[in-house]
């Protein structure tokens, strides 16, 4: 048992409030040995495998890899005047015997409701979304309404809404309440424009359903230092700051944090960002660790996948890939239905135009599906 | 690459995975991509994602009865099955079910066996019982936070070291699900929900619509579950019921030492028949159960929320209306 985790007694420290220690206790033996990491292992198990590689280093590349490169030159002639280095590959690579996923159940309905309009520009984000990326416009209510219809006939569980910033977005609150009216809601956003009155009415709204609402706030880091530099310079206290106010609102937000560098998931690390919302005066804080998808904006400043990460017929378990959130996901977006919220920026993984047209099966030929299969990533709450 | 390029480089461009293309040339791609149905078979395919699911039809319907008693996770908490069997004798139940996760956060497993069976009480198995008779590592209850799994681990590791093989042959000898019918109505029971033994159902998190999905596909009138930890009752729009029935094992998170279950009796309403759900605050020895669970070194979160009614681990699965009411 690790003492600097578990604590003395095996109690991991400030886990609970009020929780006690026997002191001079030896563990009883079926508590012994208790290392069992469930979901930051993910992270731990890839460099253990593969050694770990500093965040902007160099690649070591195959020879598929040069081959991509190849062709990523010869496609250049449609994205003239951009820098070399962001052509790193193709973008719809053909991946002979890539397994395939099937929709399970429609548990989880995506929408990016902010678009790729975001009014940051965070250098590890995989959708690289900013102040001037239309790739996905933001969603109307009256865009949203239909597939609420739809989703609850398919028997959709909850609701998650995203983007870009989805506070941008000026019909939000109607939004929220015309989903509240049918589901639970979360919301994942940067809390730059949640100030004390904004949060106010998000309370009202939270209280007017019987369903929940939950609010995802991401943080990088435990101080100006370490988060800025990711999310731009000033987020940290504001972040903090909108934290603050949902908590003061009554809405303890979820604090979210992408795995940018290693010991930021780490169990002490996960302590240290549960010890600053503490020390914020949030006596109940909750965290959720992500790892990193490398692409868009994060494979420019951490490196792109490894060519061999990718999965292959051979990697399905038993019973298939009923464990990875395609299985039981779509995401919508003012261009349609598209598999997941990671890969709305590949055009393959759009599925349709209503979720009728989405219910079969995915090919899951894209890297970042490597992530979700190794880390067993789930975007819920 | 300086912020101010960060925030412009975009203008008139689409982001293609890592590379930036006009506009044009990604909605293009993305139209091209996918399928669009014709509305026809558009219709077709949304009713085929929800039909009837094949499997269960030789799940035998028990009952009829007018009367039943249903209780969720004991948790290896004898004291409070004890009085259940009590509640239920004088309600004069017909028939006493358990949801299953007979084991788990409390002391001496084999000891709800002798009362189980003394009550004649129906079990369908839980994740407890699944993980334990099949020899899996872990409970299997579904958890995703590190800090819900380290207890969630304590106390697996505790009942699986206190359990015979001829114990954990007997937990997999119950059905995984149920069918029961109480009057009219034929109620499916399941530990987590009829589609995955621990899915989690908390009434914040499980919407109208889904529920009648999962009705209709299991083809029944009404669903009972536990594996939450919570209880509640909705009755749907379609005139269906769905039930958590809570659990014996450890009060609700509610500040009072007891815990919950469910009394469902076949009644006349307005001259038809239906069907009442009272959910009951059960009284038992909690002074009795803590002291043994000191005595087994549980713990010591673990007794202090058998004695004081608030839950002070596996709190990060609560959804925010749940988590909100809760002391931590």
């Amino acid at each position: 048992m690790d003492p600097l985790v578990h604590g003395p007694c095996g109690k991991r420290p400030g886990s609970v409030p009020a929780g006690r220690c026997l002191a001079g206790d030896s563990p009883p033996p079926w508590a012994r040995g208790n290392k069992r990491r469930v979901l930051s292992a993910g992270p731990t198990r890839l460099r253990e495998r593969h050694g770990s590689r500093q965040a902007g280093a160099a690649a070591p590349r195959g020879l598929d890899t040069l081959l991509t490169h190849a062709v990523a030159f010869a496609a250049a002639s449609v994205v003239m005047n951009e820098p070399l280095h962001i052509l790193q590959r193709p973008a719809l690579p053909a991946v002979p015997g890539a397994p395939s996923v099937r929709l399970a159940s429609l548990d989880v309905l995506w929408f990016q409701v902010g678009g790729t309009l975001c009014n940051l520009a965070c250098r590890h984000c995989f959708v690289s979304c900013s102040p001037t990326n239309h790739t996905h416009e933001m969603l109307t209510l009256a865009q949203v309404r239909p597939y609420l219809e739809e989703g609850a006939r398919l028997g959709v569980k909850e609701y998650y809404f995203t983007g870009g910033e989805p506070f941008l977005n000026p019909e939000m609150e109607a939004i929220l309440a015309a989903t509240l009216a049918v589901g639970p809601v979360t919301v994942l956003t940067n809390g730059l424009l949640l100030d004390a009155r904004r949060c106010r009415g998000l309370r009202e709204l939270s209280d007017q359903s019987s369903y929940s609402l939950d609010l995802r706030v991401s943080l990088d880091g435990w101080d100006a230092a370490s988060n800025d530099p990711i999310r731009g310079d000033g987020t940290f206290e504001r972040i903090l700051a909108a934290i603050l106010a949902l908590h003061h609102a009554g809405l303890d937000p979820v604090v979210t944090v992408t795995e940018v560098r290693s010991d930021l998931g780490s169990d002490a690390g996960k302590e240290r960002f549960l010890d600053l919302l503490r020390s914020r005066g949030i006596a109940k804080p909750r965290l959720k660790v992500l790892p990193v998808f490398r692409i868009g904006a994060e494979a420019e400043r951490a490196g792109a996948y490894e060519s061999w990460q990718r999965l292959r017929g051979s990697d399905a378990p038993e019973g298939g890939f009923d464990h990875l959130q395609c299985s039981a996901c779509r995401m919508v977006t003012d261009q349609g239905v598209w598999v997941c919220p990671i890969l709305v920026n590949e055009p393959s993984a759009r599925m349709g135009e209503t979720l009728a047209d989405a219910l079969g099966p995915f090919e899951l030929r894209h890297q970042a599906c490597w992530t979700c299969h190794e880390f067993g990533v789930s975007c819920r709450t | 690459m300086s912020e101010r390029d960060l925030l412009t480089r975009h203008r008139g461009r689409a982001t293609w995975g890592e590379r930036l293309v006009p506009l044009g040339d990604f909605r293009d791609a993305a139209r091209r991509a996918g399928i669009e149905l014709p509305e026809g078979a558009r219709e077709a395919a949304r009713a085929g994602f929800v039909a009837p699911r094949v499997g269960g039809e030789g799940t035998p319907v028990e009952g009829p009865f007018e009367r039943v008693v249903v209780c969720g996770g004991v948790y290896n908490n004898r004291f409070a099955l004890d009085s259940l069997l009590e509640e239920a004798a004088a309600f004069d139940a017909e028939a006493i079910y358990c949801l299953g996760d007979l084991g788990g956060f409390g002391p001496s497993p084999e000891a709800v066996r002798p009362v189980i069976e003394r009550g004649g009480v129906r079990v369908v198995q839980g994740n407890y019982e699944d993980s334990l008779a099949s020899g899996r590592e872990d409970c299997n209850c579904g958890y995703a936070d590190p800090r819900d799994n380290h207890f969630a681990d304590l106390s697996y590791r505790y009942t699986e070291s206190n359990c015979s093989a001829a114990f954990k042959e007997w937990l997999g000898s119950h059905p995984k699900e149920r069918r029961v019918r109480v009057g009219t109505r034929e109620l499916l029971l399941a530990h987590g929900s009829p589609r995955r033994i621990n899915e989690f159902l908390f009434e914040s998190t499980t919407p109208d619509a889904y529920l009648e999905v999962l009705c209709r596909q299991r083809a029944c009138d009404g669903i009972l579950v536990t594996h939450t930890g919570l209880h509640w009752h909705r009755p749907l729009p379609s005139g269906r019921d769905v039930v958590n029935v809570g659990v014996l094992g450890r009060p609700a998170n509610d500040g009072r030492r007891e815990v919950w279950y469910a009394r469902l009796s076949a009644v006349e309403r307005e001259g038809a028949p239906a069907l009442e759900v009272d959910r009951r605050q059960l009284a038992y020895d909690w002074q009795a159960l803590a002291a043994e669970m000191r005595r087994e070194r549980l713990p010591e979160e673990f007794v202090e929320t058998i004695e004081t009614g608030w839950w002070t681990t596996c709190l990060e699965v609560l959804p925010a209306k749940e988590r909100a009411r809760s002391r931590y």
